[in-house]
């Protein structure tokens, strides 16, 4: 029976996309950047004693800090967490606040060099209606430089929900006076409009900085991500293992379940299930909900690759020593037979996470996610996906690479991790 | 020496039609037209020969000899079918006094009306673009004139209403159009309760019976009401039998119903059908064989009946109707153009993107305002040209505040308080909505007619409340006791409880969860925490039923109709209004459920049942009087108006003429269908 | 083997009662039923129906029947091959589906094809030419494949064909092909549309398939009976081609049975956002429109697609590894 394989045929549905066209990263390993890497510390001596007293986690670190590409995906990670966590600093404008006659502002540059001198500065801006279009065009305006400036005050954020701050990395003084040509004011249907702002990304619609609605929106992608494979992995760890472990007729109950949950196409019962949802509920809960969803459907693969190193370490030596000293099944479990493979439950969980991002991304996408005011990456390329946006205003398709910058970064550092997690095994 | 031949035709046909060859349709009384406004009637039928001559340039012109003799002209490929003896001759066709409608210029025949459909549902699509009543609003919407119906009369105190049906009329099968086909539709339709549980609402005496329909002769019907009733005629340029149930309809082809109807027709024999057709009964067999866009075929008296296509397929395709009982001015049987084609688009954005690439000949339905610009960038590209025809007054989104709302107390008294929602009202700053979401088109306004409208209250009603004042909103918050605030600078509830607004938005039109976001920005400012819900459309509607809404966002359309139809400012609309659902329970159970109006809404229910059986100058002050109690009490608070948000922003293919660039815009009028588009033509 | 398969077989019947009713159910789930949500879609398109229309509506379609009247009702309808009339287009649901059907499958293969003609021939190279320019350089495609959403590149190319060639690039047919009769023409008009979708689907497909061709054949590579061959002195790429690929590639052939839904489902949100009249688009329309028969019949071919895949690959799987028919 199936148990037994040697190549185990969950494998295909990871191959072949569970769940999203777009998305089958998933938990199993599948290709290694450096299956030649040696097991010695980089530079060492392969001799040293040191490689011989090592700890495991020092090994994997050696490992894993040859991996190149892997090191740098693990700082940008780093930084779009550190982003996640305190979006407010990272943003120069309340990412909820709208203004009429800042809308559509194309990207700003910011420069450097002013008049030979390092004095950051982005140029103002004017926009009028055009009376035969009513298109909002606007126009760079040089004589007009408005200072850029770091570690500068704005409007207060809270960190965390803990304290509250008005720091933000980069911003320009609202009170500067900024001088506007008159003449270029005139030929405008309806009111003038300036901008002595700062849109790194530019405005959408609303006259929202896309820049600061990015980093919130950062927040709420991976978070959810973060939670649902949380989830997923706990319940893929509890009952795959149940299952390897007792196995008999619990084991084929959860076999069958998960034989069924993986005969569900994805896709439909997802949209299903999101069309379910209660509308009465409110973005937090929907959020909450969303996550459980994704978190629901991911959880199986990880169960049977669970359930198939149970299976191999229940004869081991010393799960039976274990036994034989009278150890509780949890702690057999839990302080034994788990440890033995939890750097591979942790690279799956790094390649599960960008899985769940997309699929977030996505439902968020088709109006089945996350609604507005809530912001998201999914919600925010939702916003963008309209003719209006799509001919007027392209910029608003950036947040896409954001995605595609973290999904990259998380999977190589996913292989990365996964080729340094076996530091005995070449 | 045929130019010539061809001008003298013309000539006689235009003298012919001057000196009442085919009586002008509004030579019907003006008394009998008691709830239609009046100052339509003198532009929407000039005098016919002072506008035609100079356009006279008919290239399609009788081609076939035969047609000569004849005072009608007709299309080339009828000409042709009628040449090879598959149709009659167009005298035979068309009824003893086809029904001219003066065209602005007499157009010529031919070519294909390409437009975009977004499926089934999308039925409307179609009902509006042919307009196949008994009788019609009028291009601007002022005034309801014949159409299939050649006039009516009433008896002096409008409870009977004569509908006189033109002789020789025919379906587009060639069958004849008689009364037979109204009583049909009376007793076998309308009475079935097989087919129609509830008898339809506009047939219902005020006491509950249903007004009684009998046939006069082969060409007159009658309806006899217990009371009198002047919305008839705004009811009858309703009834377009295109919806998706059967009970819209006022007439039917009796003689191709009676197959599938049990009066009619052996019971096996018709099982037999319904199983073989895939249905289960055969009032579903039926409900789809008495509409010609989901029958696909058979007889109908619009201008392009389908062409063996139905609003299912991808393509919907209508092609003209040989038997269509309407000429222009010079004897020309309309329409003039041959086929009317529906593309189907999965979503209004690729519908969008169609028009912009030219692929559409003329709509506004689906056409997204906010698109106008890239539409009008790209006109030159994709060969049209971009009107707008804004809404028939009203304002093109509105805050509706729910009086029966119960689940908060607190929030309940507020929602209540007349101060409360004037204060609102101040608050919220109107040009920023209007740059934002209508392109700095429309104006600040609430929910009241449009200014050339006889039923306009006057700009003091109009403009009331909508100036920016956010000082005065705090004021008059402050003295209605929402004095305390809580730690995040928000006002409290008289007892210190969090006062938190919902405002319910289901994306229909515009950009309305954007208006309604600005809206809770303008009232934090002012300390009123509120926040958006956007809500999927049919939970959005089952939630208003069930009394679940504090505020909604929605547009105040119809405002031209106050006493006909589903008016916004009838608590007894359907579907139900987020204004007072429970006093809507309330008079559906005649006081048994809900809530009792208080006597301002009760007052509003007092004047249009008055107006249903009132005269048109009496109507025209209850009129004045219910938009001033309307304006006045802000049940719903106004933002922006007169903009072209709903199907406003029409797209029209360069050639096609007689388009008009400004028209009467809005759902009773079945908009373009006021418009004639059986005159359209390409040049 | 053939015990497992019967086995299998027998468990079709029970899992497909499961998901009848676990579709019927999620469907039914949100508030209101079809006729509310015509009535909502007629009121944002500017009209309203009365009360009498309402009624008229529920009671033609049923709906005003209990929720296991209505499932009976449709189950008995589905077991004898009838999959009954759409609520929203008033069509047999067989017909409508059949339409859509040949684009869908036609698309779904096109990708299929070309994804495995692209991804086993690079993730050989890869492999061979390990640690190359040409290896690094796949290897990047290979995660920016799977990195980038197709919705997204699907906007995007939207956005270049705007911008560059102000042309739209949705749907699948030129408007005057959409409803003509198959000739050649409309095939070639077919082809010129579809090759978008076609691409913008392999791109992340190839991307996957050439990562697990590459680490496969690497295993293979690093075994002993490659070094023998190569010390008998074959020839290198003949020796390639004739063991290791064969060998790295059973695995990836056993889970073809996995790409039987994907060719219906797969293409689901490029088709969205591409306008296209596939299955995928339809079944989001029936879920908003609550149009339950449809949207349960869609959902249902989906689940029953699965479960065949699964057991396609897992015979195939069988029969590709000794072990395992040995087993059995």
């Amino acid at each position: 029976m199936t148990e037994q394989k040697p190549s185990d045929p969950s494998f295909g549905r990871q191959v072949m996309g569970n769940l999203t066209e777009a998305s089958a990263v998933s938990y199993q390993p599948m290709v290694s950047m450096d299956e030649d890497a040696s097991l010695a510390p980089p530079g060492a001596d392969v001799h040293s004693e040191d490689f011989y007293l090592a700890p495991n986690w020092k090994l994997v670190w050696w490992r894993f800090k040859k991996h190149r590409l892997a090191v740098i995906s693990s700082v940008i990670m780093i930084i779009i967490a550190i982003v996640a966590i305190v979006p407010g600093f990272f943003s120069t404008q309340d990412p909820h606040v709208t203004d009429a006659l800042q809308s559509f502002i194309p990207v700003q540059m910011i420069h450097f060099i002013d008049d030979g001198a390092i004095r950051p500065f982005v140029y103002g801006a004017v926009g009028q209606r055009n009376p035969t279009t009513l298109r909002v065009e606007w126009q760079i305006d040089e004589n007009v430089k408005v200072p850029v400036k770091f570690f500068t005050r704005g409007y207060p954020y809270e960190i965390l929900g803990l304290f509250t701050l008005d720091i933000h990395l980069v911003g320009v003084d609202e009170t500067a006076p900024v001088e506007v040509d008159p003449a270029a004011k005139e030929a405008s249907a309806g009111p003038n409009r300036v901008s002595t702002s700062l849109h790194i990304l530019g405005s959408d619609r609303l006259g929202r900085d896309q820049w600061s609605r990015l980093m919130y929106g950062t927040r709420v992608s991976l978070s959810i991500g973060l939670v649902a494979v949380a989830i997923s992995t706990v319940l893929g760890i509890v009952l795959g293992g149940i299952s390897g472990y007792f196995g008999g007729t619990i084991d084929m109950v959860i076999q069958r379940l998960i034989e069924i949950l993986q005969s569900l196409p994805a896709i439909p019962i997802w949209l299903a299930l999101s069309a379910a949802l209660p509308r009465t509920w409110s973005v937090e809960q929907t959020y909450f909900a969303i996550t459980i969803i994704l978190a629901l459907l991911a959880w199986t693969t990880l169960a049977r690759e669970v359930r198939s190193r149970f299976i191999t370490l229940r004869e081991e030596d010393f799960v039976v020593a274990a036994k034989l000293s009278g150890c509780g099944q949890p702690r057999i479990i839990f302080r034994h037979m788990v440890p033995t493979f939890s750097s591979h439950i942790i690279a799956a969980v790094t390649l599960a996470i960008p899985v769940m991002i997309i699929n977030e991304t996505f439902l968020s996408f088709l109006g089945l996610g996350l609604r507005p005011p809530a912001i998201s990456w999914g919600v925010l390329l939702q916003e963008a996906q309209n003719l209006q946006s799509i001919a007027l205003a392209p910029w608003l398709l950036l947040p896409g690479l954001l995605v595609i910058v973290t999904v990259l970064a998380l999977n190589i550092l996913g292989d990365g991790l996964r080729d340094a997690a076996d530091p005995y095994t070449s | 020496m045929f130019r010539t031949l061809v001008v003298l035709l013309v000539l006689i046909a235009l003298v012919l039609a001057g000196c009442g060859g085919a009586p002008a349709p509004t030579a019907a009384p003006p008394a009998e037209q008691p709830a239609a406004t009046e100052p339509a009637a003198a532009a929407t039928e000039p005098p016919a020969a002072t506008e035609a001559p100079a356009a006279v340039e008919p290239t399609a012109a009788p081609a076939e000899p035969a047609a000569m003799d004849s005072k009608y002209h007709e299309a080339p490929m009828l000409a042709e079918l009628v040449a090879t003896g598959e149709l009659p001759t167009v005298d035979e066709r068309l009824p003893a006094e086809p029904l001219v409608e003066e065209a602005a210029q007499v157009g010529t025949y031919g070519g294909l009306l390409r437009r975009g459909f977004l499926g089934p549902s999308d039925h409307n699509n179609y009902t509006r673009l042919v307009y196949d009543a008994l009788v019609r609003f009028s291009p601007d919407g002022g005034d309801v004139i014949p159409h299939i119906a050649k006039g009516w009369e009433s008896n002096d105190d409008f409870t009977q209403w004569t509908v006189n049906l033109r002789e020789g009329m025919k379906w587009s099968d060639g069958e004849p159009f008689t009364a037979d086909d109204i009583m049909f539709w009376y007793n076998d339709i309308a009475l079935n309760t097989d087919l129609s549980p509830t008898p339809p609402g506009w047939l219902m005496n005020a006491d509950g019976t249903v007004a009684t329909v009998e046939k006069v002769n082969d060409y007159a019907a009658k309806w006899t009401f217990a009371q009198p009733n002047t919305a008839f005629l705004l009811d009858l340029a309703n009834k377009d039998g295109a919806d998706k149930s059967i009970t819209n309809l006022a007439f039917a082809p009796a003689h191709y119903l009676k197959d599938f109807h049990p009066n009619y027709t052996d019971a096996a024999a018709l099982d037999a059908v319904v199983k073989e057709r895939g249905f289960e009964t055969w009032t579903e067999l039926f409900a789809v064989e008495a509409l010609p866009h989901l029958r696909g075929s058979g007889p109908s008296t619009a201008a392009w009946v389908p062409d063996n296509s139905s609003v299912s397929d991808p393509v919907f395709t209508l092609k003209r109707n040989p038997y269509y009982f309407a000429v222009d001015q010079d004897g020309n049987q309309l329409p003039y153009i041959d086929e009317a084609r529906f593309t189907f688009f999965a979503d209004a954005e690729a519908l969008n993107l169609a028009a912009i690439g030219g692929e559409i000949d003329m709509q506004g339905r689906h056409i997204k305002m906010s698109n106008y610009p890239v539409l009008v960038e790209n006109a030159d590209k994709g060969g049209y040209n971009v009107l707008t025809w804004p809404t028939f007054g009203g304002s093109d989104a509105v805050l509706m505040f729910n009086q029966t709302y119960n689940a908060q107390p607190g929030v309940a008294e507020l929602l209540q308080n007349k101060d409360f929602r004037i204060a609102l009202s101040y608050a919220i700053d109107r040009e920023s909505i209007k740059e934002l979401a209508f392109l700095g088109l429309g104006q600040a306004r609430q929910g009241v007619p449009a200014p050339n409208h006889p039923y306009y209250p006057g700009d003091e009603w109009a403009f009331k409340y909508t100036e920016l004042n956010p000082e005065l909103a705090n004021q008059m918050l402050d003295a209605i006791g929402l004095t305390e605030r809580d730690d995040e600078g928000f006002r409290t509830l008289p007892d210190g409880s969090r006062l938190d607004i919902e405002i319910q938005v289901i994306a229909a039109f515009a950009n309305w969860p954007d208006i309604a976001q600005i809206i809770v920005q303008n009232w934090a400012d002012v300390g009123v925490r509120a926040h958006v819900e956007i809500r999927e459309r049919a939970l959005g509607f089952q939630m208003r039923d069930t009394n679940d809404l504090m505020v909604e966002m929605w547009n105040e359309d119809t405002t031209a109709f106050p006493f006909s139809g589903q008016p916004k400012m009838d608590p007894r609309s359907n579907p139900a209004l987020t204004f007072a659902p429970l006093v809507r329970q309330w008079y559906l159970t005649d006081g048994a459920e809900g809530v009792a109006p208080t006597p301002e809404i009760a007052k509003l229910v007092e004047i249009i049942d008055e107006a249903k059986v009132s005269g048109r100058d009496r109507q025209i002050e209850l009129a004045h009087e219910l938009f001033q109690i309307w304006a006045d009490n802000v049940w719903e608070i106004g933002t922006v108006g007169l903009t072209p948000m709903v199907q406003g922003v029409v797209v029209v293919n360069k050639d096609l003429m007689n388009v008009p660039e400004t028209a009467g815009n809005d759902w009773p009028l079945r908009t373009p269908g006021n418009t004639r588009p059986e005159q359209f033509f390409f040049q | 083997m053939t015990q497992l398969i019967v086995k299998r077989l027998l468990l079709l019947p029970v899992l497909l009662f499961i998901f009848s009713v676990f579709s019927f159910i999620i469907i039914q789930a949100p508030p209101g039923d079809f006729v509310t949500s015509y009535i909502a879609e007629l009121a944002s398109s500017g009209s309203s129906m009365d009360q009498a229309q309402i009624d008229a509506l529920r009671s033609t379609y049923g709906l005003d029947q209990p929720l296991t009247g209505q499932y009976l009702k449709w189950i008995g309808r589905i077991l004898r091959g009838d999959l009954g009339v759409s609520l929203d287009w008033q069509k047999p649901i067989g017909e409508l589906i059949g339409e859509r059907l040949g684009l869908t499958v036609m698309l779904g293969l096109l990708t299929f094809f070309l994804s495995w003609a692209l991804a086993v021939p690079i993730g050989i190279i890869s492999a061979v030419k390990k640690y190359t320019l040409v290896d690094y350089f796949f290897t990047i495609f290979n995660y920016i494949g799977i990195a980038t959403p197709t919705f997204m590149v699907a906007l995007i190319a939207m956005w270049l064909a705007f911008s560059w060639f102000g042309v739209s690039v949705t749907g699948l047919f030129s408007s005057e092909y959409v409803d003509a009769p198959w000739s050649l023409a409309r095939f070639g008009d077919l082809m010129t549309h579809m090759w978008l979708p076609v691409l913008i689907l392999t791109l992340s497909g190839t991307a996957r398939l050439a990562r697990i061709m590459r680490a496969n054949l690497l295993d293979e590579l690093n075994k002993p009976y490659v070094e023998m061959a190569r010390a008998k002195g074959m020839s290198e790429w003949h020796l390639i081609i004739k063991y290791p690929v064969r060998l790295a590639l059973n695995p990836l052939v056993s889970t073809i049975g996995w790409y039987l839904p994907l060719i219906f489902s797969g293409s689901l949100v490029v088709a969205t956002v591409l306008n296209l009249p596939t299955i995928g688009p339809m079944l989001l329309r029936s879920l908003t429109n609550q149009d339950m028969f449809l949207a349960g019949a869609i959902v249902l071919i989906y689940c029953l697609l699965a479960i065949i895949g699964t057991l396609v690959s897992d015979i195939l799987l069988a029969w590709l590894d000794p072990r395992i028919r040995m087993e059995s």
